[in-house]
């Protein structure tokens, strides 16, 4: 084959950073090219292109190439006036469409995508869910959009290696969804709230394509067309009419005009006087901006051009030519107000894209892996244990060295080495808190398939996300939350003929609360639907052997709430789809209790139930009351410890064989730690109790010491202990000290 | 060595140009927007750079026009959807040097990179 390839280069490719040489040297390399150079002035690196700079040459090249691969290599000059044409040969018809490569994805980079998908659909959940509470937002929009393209244009990568039916939806989903809300955004029309309701469902969908397609299952997707239809097909709001100043179509229009007007007539005027042929412009241009102000709806500048062409030829010319002026002035005044107001708005926008942009910026997390951050504060305690130390030392220093300088030197110097370690050990604590909206954001989606699965109307309210909480307490909730989430569904909220009859709205609601109290966070799980029949929890316990009627008697309605948190115990006689049989709420107790939370139940026949986790900020850091016991000093988790009482030595009674006391209307069944763990306890006058919280336990001790906040470790396996020991922790004088579950 | 410069928000196809140019020698920084972009050309010297047009705070289009005020000489490659033409021709009138076609693989980029950098 043999071409002439024609460059006819001028400063636009200079412009852009090429250089046409490059290329020559490029075609050179296909084969035998002669080139031929007709003018060149290529401008140096620091200099400005310029009309005069140019490249032109003529390049005969014989070649084996096809013609689509010599236009592919100059395609990025093509426009800028290069023309190729076949001077010899068959121009070969080449199928550009090789086979498709089935090479499969380098893992970097599906992991990439793995981990980038999940954030992106994350995010889109939570943007989502700050729509529905305000639809118009440009920002929200914009940031869904953004997401929706991300991810449509990941997967694309992704089916540019490996075909695939799952990612091949969700890219084509993407795209759909993409549009729709490209023109929301760039109209500024924004979404309705059923929109939003379908890019939530929409996205739903998407989570479990993605799940199908890494589990390498096939998940049909037809129905989301349906629902890609409805979104386009939402009625549209109207388009808004701004040009690009920010100047509503009709001032600039205005102001079009009058400055073709305003400058000749300012001219004519300082004339003095006027000709026939200027009379009549005058005439004229008055009647053009009279139909402009009038059409567009300027009803005062329309009234003063009319007073004006009265004015005309009945009034003195210089007095014409001042009302001329105050017309002018008024339209310029005009003009300027419209354009500030626009810069403000423009400026409004603008700061709240910023806004937007720093919250981008912000949710620029690291990855770091859990253990590095469990290493790091083990490392902390470590540090904080080798603090003291140094604290010892400098007494040391003073006591037995006998250089009391160097002591209070030094002493000085930790002070400051403790409150850093102190900053620290609370920063590397932050590092484990998450905000539970990374578990509830989950939830929206559970509400929905579950509520779809049974036929009812359910509303999801959430509130306090941004609570903060151990990473690993909200992993261990989540299947606890689940459970209780399926239970307010599932036999809270009553089915819409039955809320219709009770005269109860026919959507039910449940609502997740999170919030702090103290060292504690609080999550609510709240429905407003038929609630706990505390009879047949009654009856239940009765049948299960688990109360005796006199016990039961005994109790109040709250109390025997509670026995829904036994295990064993279901006050549902069916077990439906969802919540098996024997799996009930004392899983969730066990959960929560597991790590030293607490769960409570409360409820109202016919209105709802509430079911209230109170859990541990933090896992790392545990309140311990150290105790003694003999001689011996033994750490117990001060979450266990309801009360500490001191009672005299006699008023401790034997029933039924145990030692027991009567404190606050109750029976406690006393523990005497130190005949359990063989170590003498002290006998003198009184006891040192200290009380569990649900009043049913006392364990006995000789001396309650202090608390302390401290890193519990695990026992090393290789320690064979009581089974009462859990852990150790090690305090500032280096000793070692067993941390006691006896309360649990 | 060869120093490059990958813009784009989505941290995929950061890597994956990364990975690409890094394949053929280049040594890369990414920047995850313009404006990031922006501040690494005030600070380090480039012989490449590519850049997505779609992005928060600062896209690429208005990155090219402020980094052509300065730099005539540095090739910018955009990287440009099926779709996006105008963007292109938009990208083409700032003095983008050329343009690779979403998605590509590696060796689609390398070979746009080896037409404008030498």
């Amino acid at each position: 084959m043999k071409y002439l390839i024609k460059f006819r280069l001028g400063r636009s490719v200079f412009e852009r950073a090429i250089d046409p040489r490059m290329y020559v040297e490029d075609l050179k390399e296909l084969g035998k090219a002669e080139v031929k150079v007709i003018r060149e002035n290529i401008p140096g690196p620091e200099e400005e292109p310029t009309d005069d700079h140019c490249f032109h040459a003529d390049i005969t090249l014989e070649t084996e190439k096809g013609k689509e691969e010599i236009l592919e290599l100059l395609e990025f000059i093509l426009e800028d006036g290069v023309e190729v044409t076949v001077l010899e040969g068959e121009e070969k018809r080449e199928s550009k469409e090789e086979e498709k490569k089935e090479d499969d994805v380098p893992p970097a980079l599906l992991e990439n995508y793995r981990l980038e998908t999940e954030e992106l659909l994350s995010r889109l959940r939570t943007s989502l869910d700050e729509l529905a509470q305000n639809p118009g937002s440009p920002e929200l929009i914009n940031e869904v959009f953004r997401s929706f393209h991300t991810l449509k244009g990941n997967t694309g990568l992704i089916l540019s290696y490996r075909e695939e039916s799952n990612l091949r939806y969700i890219h084509e989903i993407t795209h759909r969804a993409e549009t729709v809300l490209q023109k929301a955004r760039d109209t500024g029309i924004g979404l309705t709230n059923r929109q939003v309701e379908i890019l939530q469902e929409i996205v739903d969908r998407l989570d479990d394509l993605f799940l199908a397609f890494t589990e390498g299952r096939e998940e049909d997707a037809e129905d989301v067309f349906t629902l890609l239809e409805d979104l386009g097909s939402v009625e549209e709001k109207k388009e808004k009419l701004v040009n690009g100043e920010g100047l509503t179509a009709d001032v600039s229009a205005l102001l079009n005009v009058a400055s073709q007007y305003i400058p000749v007539f300012r001219e004519l005027c300082s004339k003095g006087d006027i000709n026939q042929e200027e009379e009549e412009f005058f005439r004229r241009s008055l009647l053009t901006l009279y139909k402009v102000t009038k059409d567009l709806g300027f009803k005062d500048l329309n009234r003063k051009i009319k007073d004006l062409q009265n004015a005309f030829g009945n009034v003195d010319f210089k007095e014409f030519c001042e009302g001329l002026e105050d017309l002018a002035r008024e339209i310029q005044k005009m003009v300027e107000e419209k354009s500030r107001e626009a810069k403000e708005e423009k400026k409004k926008e603008e700061k709240k894209a910023f806004d937007a942009s720093r919250y981008i910026t912000r949710t620029g997390y690291l990855k770091v892996e859990e253990s590095t951050v469990k290493d790091l504060m083990d490392i902390v305690g470590e540090l904080s244990v080798f603090k003291e130390w140094i604290y010892l030392f400098a007494t040391k220093l003073d006591r037995v060295y006998r250089v009391p300088e160097a002591s209070r030197e030094l002493k000085d110097n930790i002070r400051r080495f403790r409150s850093l370690m102190d900053s620290l050990q609370r920063t590397v604590l932050e590092m484990r808190m998450v905000p539970v909206s990374t578990l509830f954001e989950r939830f929206p989606k559970l509400v929905r398939d579950l509520s779809r699965m049974l036929g009812k109307k359910v509303k999801l309210q959430i509130e306090g996300g941004e609570t903060k909480l151990d990473k690993v307490i909200v992993e261990k909730i989540a299947e606890p939350m689940i459970h209780l989430i399926r239970n307010a569904v599932d036999h809270g909220i009553e089915t819409p003929e039955e809320r219709e009859k009770l005269g109860k709205p026919v959507e039910g609601t449940v609502k997740i609360t999170a919030y702090q109290e103290g060292g504690s966070v609080i999550i609510e799980v709240s429905d407003d639907g038929r609630g706990i029949d505390v009879d047949k929890v009654w009856e239940k316990a009765l049948e299960r052997g688990l109360y005796t009627e006199e016990e039961l008697s005994e109790m109040s309605e709250e109390e025997i709430m509670q026995i829904i948190f036994q295990p064993g115990f279901s006050t549902k006689d069916q077990a439906t789809e969802l919540s098996g049989r024997g799996v009930g709420m004392d899983v969730v107790a066990n959960a929560v209790r597991e790590f030293g939370g607490e769960v409570q139940v409360r409820s109202q026949r016919y209105a709802g139930t509430t079911v209230r986790l109170t859990l541990p900020l933090t896992l790392a850091i545990r309140k311990v009351l150290l105790v003694r016991i003999g001689e011996v000093t033994f750490g117990i988790p001060a979450e266990n410890v309801g009360e500490v009482i001191k009672v005299s030595g006699s008023s401790v009674k034997s029933l039924k064989g145990t030692r027991v006391i009567y404190h606050r209307g109750k029976v406690l069944e006393l523990e005497f730690l130190g005949e359990k763990l063989g170590i003498k306890n002290e006998q003198n006058g009184t006891v040192t109790l200290l009380v569990d919280n649900h009043l049913t336990r006392g364990v006995v001790v000789d001396e309650v010491i202090s608390t302390i906040d401290t890193v519990v470790k695990p026992i090393p396996d290789i320690i064979a202990t009581a089974e009462e020991i859990s852990g150790i922790t090690i305090l500032g004088d280096g000793s070692v000290v067993y941390i006691l579950e006896v309360l649990k | 060595m060869k120093r490059a410069l990958a813009v784009d928000d989505s941290a995929t196809m950061r890597n994956l140009v990364k990975m690409a140019l890094e394949s053929v020698g280049f040594q890369v920084d990414t920047a995850e927007n313009g404006q990031v972009a922006l501040d690494l050309t005030r600070k380090n010297s480039y012989d490449l750079i590519i850049t997505d047009i779609n992005m928060p705070v600062m896209n690429g289009l208005e990155f090219l026009r402020e980094f052509r005020a300065v730099n005539r000489t540095t090739p910018v490659l955009v990287l440009t959807t099926e779709t996006e033409t105008a963007k292109k021709e938009e990208a083409k009138r700032l003095g983008a040097t050329g343009w690779i076609v979403k998605p590509f693989k590696p060796e689609d980029l390398v070979k746009v990179v080896k037409r404008v950098v030498r």
